[in-house]
């Protein structure tokens, strides 16, 4: 247990915020998306470059990801147990319903109900993130409440 | 499980805040104990019972005791 416990009101509005505190845990994120956002225009506007190229391309965002993960990792690690358990609930809530909502798109796209729908091709990356990041706020909000 | 977290550390007239400092946890989790909405590890009720100078039993109860 650490003596100089990480406060998760830290990073989220309000208050206690602190842009640094953001900014140690978020920064990874970040570049994460500008790395995706300049690799898809690369990709887009490069259809002639070598196969190997683009692929290494197109996954470099997983570094900066990784990065995030470890991050993510290192801050659950400071917090004190109780707000660990709110952050692990939270974050289970928010994978296990985006596995949910893909799996239940998933099924209705096999059936034909997504065609001619921007839904017809899976979420994509940024859906798949927007949907985790939404579930993430909502469950943290809900668990938050339940130990105030 | 119940508790006299409040009822000891008011004697001692520490704060929340002042109490999860010598534990090393947020003001969060001293008042989830408090009121009974969070039941503390075994290594962090030990911690408790350094900072009173008083058993965990004489602490923490279980329910229905």
């Amino acid at each position: 247990m650490s003596n100089n416990p990480i406060f998760p009101e830290s990073v989220q509005p309000g208050r206690h915020y602190s842009f640094a505190a953001d900014m140690k845990l978020n920064a990874w994120a970040i570049v994460a998306v500008m790395v995706a956002v300049l690799a898809r225009w690369l990709l887009h506007h490069h259809a002639d470059w070598p196969g190997l190229l683009r692929s290494a391309i197109a996954l470099t965002p997983l570094l900066p990801s990784l990065l995030y993960v470890q991050s993510i990792k290192r801050w659950i690690g400071g917090m004190d147990e109780m707000q660990r358990r709110i952050q692990l609930e939270a974050c289970l809530f928010a994978t296990t319903g985006t596995v949910f909502v893909t799996t239940a798109l998933s099924l209705l796209e096999g059936i034909g109900v997504l065609q001619h729908s921007r839904l017809q091709q899976g979420l994509g990356w940024e859906g798949t993130f927007a949907v985790i990041i939404l579930l993430y706020v909502l469950a943290n909000f809900i668990v938050n409440r339940r130990y105030r | 499980m119940k508790n006299r977290l409040r009822a000891l550390r008011t004697t001692k007239e520490w704060s929340q805040s002042d109490l999860a400092e010598k534990l090393g946890v947020s003001r969060q989790t001293v008042n989830a104990i408090e009121t009974e909405r969070y039941d503390p590890s075994l290594p962090l009720a030990f911690k408790v019972s350094r900072v009173f100078k008083l058993p965990i039993e004489e602490i923490f109860e279980p329910d229905g005791q």
